[in-house]
C-alpha cells in the first residue's frame, strides 16, 4: 500500500505513530535517495553510509520539520548536503584541492565493483566527475531524475534561472569531454 | 570507443541511464540496519548525558561495594556458617558475664550508698580528718590492724 506524504508527516508528528511513519518514510524514499547520493559519490559504501547518516538525520529533526516546503524536496536538501558535507570532509582530510577531488570521485568510479555501465557509460561519468561541484549537481537530477527546475531550485536553495544557466555549462563542458577523449 | 558521445540518445524515457548497480539484497536489509544504527546512536547519546555522566562514579563505587560485599559476604556464610554463629555466641557470652558481675556487686551496696556513691563530688574528698579515718578503719579492720596502721 502506497502511503501519501501527508500521511507520513502526520504519522510523524504523533510521537505515539512517529515510528511506525518513519518506517513508511524510510520504505518510501530509500531507494530514490540512495541513487540520488549515489550519483552524487559515485561509490556504493560511501553511498550507504551516507543515506545512514541521512536517515539519523531525519528522524532526529522530525521536530523542525515545519511543513513550509514538501516532504520531498526537505529529504532531498538534507541527503544532498549530507553528500557535500561527506566530500568536504575527504577533501579536509586529505588536505586536497578541487582537482583532486575530482581525483577522488574518478578513483571511486574505477574502484567500485558496484558498476554496471558500459563503456559510454564510464566516459560519461567520468565527465561527470570533472565538473565543479554545483553543476555536477543539477547535471544528475536534471540528466538522470528528470527533475523540475523549480523543485530543485527548492532543494538547492537558487533560483531556476542559476540552475538552467549550470545545467547548459555542464552539457557543454560533457559534450567537450566526450568529443575530446572519443 | 564506438563514436558515440550524443548524451541524449537516450532509450526512449527521457532519462540518462543509471549505470550503478547495488549489492543483491542491499534494500530489503536497509531498514533492520538503520532501525537498529539509531538505537546504537540513542545509547551513545544517553551515555553523554551530563547527569549519568556525574552519577556515573558514584553509581561505580556503590556498585564495587555491592559486588566486593557479595564476593566476601556469601562465600562466607555459604562455606562458613559456624564461623558467624560462634562469633555471636562470643559477644552474647560477654555480654552476659558483663551483667552478672554488676548485678552481684550492686546487691551488696544499699540503695543510699549506691546513690552517695554516684553523686559524692570530688571536692569533699580533701575534706577528711583523721577521726573519719580511724571510723572508716575500725569498721573494716581488727584492733590489731588499726594498731599496726596508726603506729
Amino acid at each position: 500500500m502506497q502511503h501519501s506524504d501527508l500521511e507520513i508527516v502526520i504519522g510523524l508528528k504523533d510521537p505515539n505513530t512517529r515510528e511506525q511513519a518513519f518506517r513508511l518514510l524510510v520504505g518510501s524514499y530509500k531507494e530514490r535517495l540512495y541513487w540520488h547520493i549515489r550519483k552524487i559519490v559515485m561509490n556504493h559504501d560511501d553511498a550507504d553510509d551516507i543515506l545512514q547518516n541521512t536517515f539519523i538525520k531525519i528522524w532526529n529533526g522530525i521536530d523542525a520539520f515545519r511543513g513550509e516546503s514538501s516532504l520531498f524536496t526537505w529529504l532531498y536538501r538534507i541527503a544532498t548536503n549530507e553528500s557535500i558535507t561527506f566530500l568536504t570532509q575527504k577533501k579536509r582530510k586529505s588536505t586536497i584541492g578541487i582537482t583532486e577531488e575530482n581525483q577522488y570521485l574518478m578513483e571511486n568510479l574505477e574502484t567500485d565493483d558496484h558498476f554496471d555501465g558500459d563503456e559510454f557509460q564510464m566516459k560519461l561519468q567520468q565527465a561527470i566527475a570533472q565538473l565543479p561541484e554545483k553543476q555536477r549537481l543539477v547535471f544528475n537530477m536534471k540528466y538522470f531524475d528528470d527533475l523540475k527546475y523549480q523543485d530543485m531550485a527548492d532543494i538547492l536553495e537558487t533560483s531556476v534561472g542559476a540552475l538552467k544557466a549550470s545545467y547548459h555549462h555542464a552539457v557543454k563542458k560533457i559534450e567537450d569531454y566526450l568529443k575530446m577523449t572519443d | 570507443m564506438n563514436g558515440q558521445n550524443n548524451i541524449y540518445d537516450f532509450d526512449g524515457n527521457g532519462q540518462g541511464k543509471n549505470p550503478f548497480k547495488v549489492p543483491e539484497g542491499y534494500f530489503e536489509t536497509f531498514e533492520d540496519r538503520l532501525m537498529a544504527n539509531i538505537r546504537y546512536q540513542k545509547e551513545i547519546s544517553l551515555g553523554k548525558n551530563p547527569k549519568i555522566r556525574i552519577l556515573r562514579p558514584i553509581i561505580g563505587l556503590a556498585a564495587a561495594f555491592a559486588g566486593i560485599f557479595l564476593l566476601v559476604y556469601v562465600p562466607m556464610k555459604t562455606f562458613f556458617p559456624d564461623y558467624q554463629a560462634k562469633n555471636a555466641a562470643d559477644t552474647t557470652q560477654t555480654t552476659t558475664v558483663m551483667e552478672e558481675y554488676l548485678m552481684t556487686n550492686l546487691t551488696c551496696i544499699n540503695g543510699s550508698a549506691f546513690y552517695s556513691a554516684i553523686t559524692q563530688e570530688d571536692s569533699n574528698a580533701g575534706s577528711l580528718n583523721n577521726n573519719d579515718v580511724i571510723d572508716y578503719m575500725a569498721s573494716d579492720f581488727n584492733d590489731y590492724d588499726i594498731y599496726a596502721e596508726i603506729k
